[in-house]
């Protein structure tokens, strides 16, 4: 199953969003920052081909999903302003809970503002996973953290780590509690840029501190859907066909497309099979 | 077959070929529009069982008067009484106008597929046969006010947020 993450910058972007999603065969689409009418967007999805794709609709107006499946097989379980946690129930496929999110940004917020909003949206997720009965779960979002933030790293935030060996411990014990890790496999792409750009925002500010490259578009699962990671399906969208978002300084190109990259990831769920 | 076990059901127990149920036809129509407006407007069938209301029936109005005079608070029109039949409602959903659902048209019949009524706004059809169902539900969607509330939808949907 294939994901797209984007967030639009509020920009008329619907038909390069539909090039994206034919060229990398896109199941699942996560809009961020879309001022485009969701029957616009389903109206373009749907423009070529038959008419599979659907919109999920959300009290959450800051995260838009679209899906190739019909939304009767999408169940809102928490939704909230800037997050919205749902189960996906396929038939012949295991369920699994995706939370979307938009947290709050570097520009209006404090870092402590920033990490409290993830401390309510992991807190969230945890209720989700135990109202449901399993933690597969699947979180994407322009999340506005890089991720070795502590919002995302926090054991009482998202407690997203950086490689397979240790969120396969599952959780991790601290001041007595334990609460469940994420894999955060963003990581290893940020400044890795050779084949693709070192970020999905860039940010020069006259400042001491300047990352430059942020990868605030991320994907976290939890530990049992490692197997059905694909690794090399990650990646930083740079292009859309021949055309590049980039532009001629190599950032994102905001007066064209958006000031954010779009990320595409596969999870090859089994079919039918109790994980 | 469970062995050593007679069978006392007649051969002809699978579904005839040729006529459909007034629910499959309405299924296929829903699936029909969801193509034709690029899955703005879906169709949906909701099934239910068929009910009237005791303070409507005459047979049960004797019981229904006993009941009133004797418990406080007791509407007659709270209780329904099964029909035998089923009602399907033909539903226009829009998903991305926050799921808004409308009531198009209703097909009710008993415990056989036809005749089969179909309610549409104040009007009334009895359909004996599925020609007559499928007519019926082609005046229905060619319905000038019919049209009029899918495309009102589809522009509702699709115009951009301020």
């Amino acid at each position: 199953m294939n994901f797209l993450l984007w967030n639009i910058g509020r920009r008329p972007l619907a038909d390069t969003i539909r090039r994206l999603v034919v060229q990398h065969d896109v199941d699942i689409l996560v809009l961020v920052e879309s001022n485009i009418a969701p029957g616009a967007v389903v109206q373009a999805l749907n423009a070529d081909g038959p008419a599979d794709f659907d919109f999920s609709p959300s009290q959450c107006l800051k995260v838009q999903l679209y899906h190739r499946f019909s939304s009767n097989f999408v169940t809102p379980i928490f939704e909230g302003h800037r997050f919205s946690i749902r189960e996906v129930s396929l038939p012949l496929m295991e369920t699994f809970l995706l939370a979307v999110a938009h947290l709050p940004d570097k520009r209006n917020f404090r870092d402590g503002s920033q990490t409290q909003e993830a401390f309510r949206f992991a807190e969230e997720i945890r209720k989700a996973e135990t109202e449901v009965g399993h933690r597969r779960t699947v979180l994407v979002g322009d999340l506005n953290m890089n991720p070795f933030e502590e919002g995302i790293v926090g054991t009482e935030a998202l407690h997203g780590v950086m490689t397979r060996a240790i969120a396969a411990r599952g959780e991790r014990r601290v001041q007595g509690r334990l609460p469940p890790m994420f894999y955060n496999p963003t990581w290893k792409h940020f400044g890795a840029g050779e084949e693709e750009p070192p970020g999905t925002y860039y940010s020069e500010r006259y400042e001491g501190v300047c990352y430059f490259w942020n990868l605030f578009d991320q994907v976290l699962i939890r530990p049992t859907l490692i197997p059905f990671w694909r690794d090399r399906s990650f990646r930083i969208l740079s292009k859309v066909g021949d055309d590049s978002l980039l532009n001629r300084r190599g950032v994102p190109d905001r007066q064209r497309y958006s000031d954010h990259l779009p990320i595409v990831f596969e999870l090859d769920f089994p079919q039918g099979v109790a994980l | 077959m469970i062995e050593g076990v007679v069978d006392l059901w007649p051969s002809e127990l699978a579904v005839p070929d040729a006529e459909n149920a007034p629910v499959t036809i309405l299924r296929q129509q829903a699936a029909i529009l969801r193509a034709r407006t690029a899955n703005i407007v879906q169709g949906e069938v909701a099934t239910a069982a068929e009910v009237r209301y005791a303070a409507r029936d005459k047979t049960a109005r004797g019981t229904v008067d006993r009941l009133s005079t004797v418990l406080s608070g007791f509407d007659p029109n709270d209780v329904e009484i099964p029909t035998g039949g089923v009602v399907h409602s033909f539903y226009l959903r829009v998903p991305t106008l926050s799921n808004y659902r409308y009531r198009l048209l209703t097909a009710t019949h008993s415990e056989e597929a036809y005749p089969v009524t179909v309610s549409y706004e104040d009007e009334r059809t009895e359909c004996t046969n599925e020609k007559e169902f499928m007519d019926r539900l082609k005046q229905i969607f060619g319905n000038k006010r019919t049209l009029r509330i899918i495309q009102t939808l589809q522009a509702q949907a699709t115009t951009d947020q301020k």
